[in-house]
């Protein structure tokens, strides 16, 4: 089966295409993120040059996320959209776990951390043997430190994603000699890994629709926080004084 | 001789029209640029009110959360399938970029999985085309006043895909102005509608503001004075512990935008030699706005022109007319590369 994959969620654009989970091709977009522009002659020249058609697609796997909010939903956008016109499934591919496996021969946990601003990453952590993955830390947006006491047991982690570029240092101030970066050309996301990893995921019955395929930005927007913030803030105001007293209580509880 | 998917004589050939430059997610389908088989209106208005304005990040992911059943039901409301679509229009500037480009690579997909040809349009000039759909005798040349969220603009439609800008706001677009009296008045959002129903239980001539025409002969708008002179006057006010009647600012304001907006497109189709006026933009469904161009018009022999309150909003058939004239007018289609822009010249 030829499935597509889709690859926007970073600063590279790209496209790939793979046959039963075999790469075939892969096409990468190295320049400014202008990603609506130049994520469908991606795709039309990794079709071109395998002698395909959409209609030859038994799917479309995308990266559903974390990464650049406007990154993510261009690709699924194009996805969907190509998905609904052919009839077939969408796979939405985590992002996070589709770097990790894309290293799953590294005798290490694979540890992909992206920049999400607000000094935080988007990260999660992985140990592969052969194919199968233990989660060691579920993708998530975290504080670097709340990542790196997830890891700070193991023998070996190997860091990728962009979140490198402002956090090296403090990793391997962290970590030390246990902690191996990836080479820079080799750090982001790409297109080959989602496309093989749909093929899996579609095995197992996690192919979708293209409604029901959605992101996972993994964080609400800013003015839904402020929003949320605010009203939390109001309810405790007009709360009369026992009753939050009692809350606090409880919460005391739970602790 | 028709090339096949040529359209003959515009029977038969489907347009499917795409819009989600803001807070709409539109799609529909039009047969020979006029006639309307579907025009299926998505809005997130509920959502964005409660932030009192459209938040971008939450309207883009809504747009791409109601894209795809957007256009199955516009489809299925027409009764034909994708097979059957000849060409894709597709909003692609200007307005909000995030929002733009869920409409943009849904249509680009596609397009690209029918191999059909694609065209991105000017959000502003779908506003213009609502009058070709409601309207099915309306040629061009005529003269345009657009006013929108975003725009304030005097256009004049010199043929299917020529428009010359004959003025256009040097600040605040007129809707701008709105929402934000609006807000003050502490009216909500969107601040347009609730502030043209407040000002019809006002007196317009209680309070006068400040009419801006600039320089004598420009078609040209500027809304900020006159929108910062009402929150002087209701900041004074409110200090001065001076009690005041919110219909009658809303009136006072409202007449004093109208009552420039309407001098100008009139000045500006008898010095153009142009019969016909039309109105365009989401500013068009606004009850005083209409009723003062209605009057000058009849007072000066012009035909007035305004698209239905359905079609003012933004919508898909607008869209999918303006792609279709655009179109068969030899304006090349788009290629693969097409992208979103949150601003973009009108015309020139």
């Amino acid at each position: 089966m030829y499935i597509l994959g889709i690859e926007t969620t970073c600063a590279l654009a790209s496209a790939a295409l793979t046959e039963d989970g075999r790469l075939l091709r892969e096409e990468v977009w190295q320049g400014p993120m202008t990603h609506l522009q130049h994520l469908l002659p991606l795709i039309d020249r990794v079709l071109k040059q395998e002698a395909l058609q959409l209609s030859d697609l038994g799917a479309i796997a995308v990266s559903r996320g974390p990464g650049s909010f406007t990154g993510i939903r261009i690709g699924m956008a194009t996805a969907k959209a190509l998905a609904q016109v052919r009839n077939i499934p969408v796979v939405p591919v985590p992002t996070l776990f589709a770097m990790a496996w894309a290293n799953r021969r590294q005798e290490a946990v694979i540890c992909p951390v992206l920049d999400a601003r607000r000094n935080q990453v988007y990260g999660a952590a992985y140990r592969f043997s052969g194919k199968e993955a233990k989660e060691r830390l579920k993708e998530g947006a975290y504080d670097l430190e709340q990542v790196l006491s997830a890891v700070s047991q193991e023998e070996t982690v190997c860091f990728l994603g962009d979140g490198l570029e402002r956090y090296g240092s403090r990793i391997e101030e962290a970590l030390g000699e246990r902690a191996v970066f990836l080479p820079k050309e080799e750090r982001l996301q790409r297109a080959a890994a989602v496309s093989e990893i749909g093929f899996f995921m579609y095995q197992r019955g996690l192919g979708e629709n293209y409604v029901t395929a959605m992101p996972e930005y993994l964080r609400s927007s800013e003015a839904e926080r402020n929003l949320l913030a605010k009203q939390k803030k109001e309810r405790e105001k007009s709360m009369p004084a026992r009753e939050k007293r009692l809350q606090e209580e409880g919460r005391e509880n739970l602790k | 001789m028709n090339q096949p998917g040529e359209p003959k004589n515009g029977k038969g050939f489907l347009c499917l029209g795409i819009e989600s430059s803001c807070d709409e997610t539109a799609a529909a389908v039009v047969e020979g640029g006029r006639r309307v088989l579907s025009n299926v209106i998505s809005s997130q208005i509920e959502i964005h009110k409660a932030y009192g304005g459209v938040v971008p990040e939450i309207a883009s992911r809504h747009h791409l959360a109601n894209v795809n059943p957007v256009i199955d039901q516009a489809l299925s409301e027409a009764g034909v399938s994708f097979s059957d679509i000849d060409l894709i229009g597709v909003t692609n500037g200007p307005g909000l970029i995030g929002a733009l480009l869920i409409g943009t690579a849904t249509a680009k997909a596609m397009a690209y999985a029918l191999d059909i040809p694609l065209m991105g349009v000017h959000h502003i000039r779908g506003h213009i085309c609502a009058n070709y759909i409601a309207h099915p005798s309306l040629k061009p040349p005529f003269v345009c006043l657009i006013v929108s969220g975003g725009h304030t603009a005097i256009a004049l439609v010199e043929d299917y895909v020529h428009y010359r800008i004959l003025g256009q706001t040097r600040d605040d677009a007129a809707g701008e102005a709105y929402d934000k009296v609006a807000r003050v008045l502490g009216l909500g959002y969107p601040g347009g509608p609730l502030l043209d129903r407040l000002a019809k239980q006002g007196d317009p001539e209680r309070i006068f503001f400040k009419r801006v025409y600039l320089e004598p002969d420009s078609y040209d708008f500027s809304f900020s004075g006159t929108k910062t002179g009402v929150l002087n006057y209701i900041n004074s006010a409110r200090q001065k512990g001076e009690s005041f009647r919110q219909e009658d600012v809303a009136a006072g304001f409202q007449a004093a935008v109208v009552e420039v907006l309407t001098e100008k497109t009139i000045r500006a189709a008898r010095a153009m030699g142009q019969k016909r006026v039309a109105l365009a933009g989401g500013v068009a469904a606004n009850s005083c706005l209409r009723a003062s161009l209605e009057r000058a018009c009849l007072e000066k022999g012009l035909e007035l022109y305004v698209p239905p309150m359905e079609l003012c909003t933004d919508n898909g058939a607008m869209i999918a007319c303006a792609a279709y004239y655009e179109y068969i007018h030899h304006v090349p289609p788009a290629d693969l590369t097409l992208d979103a822009y949150p601003v973009m010249p009108l015309g020139r």
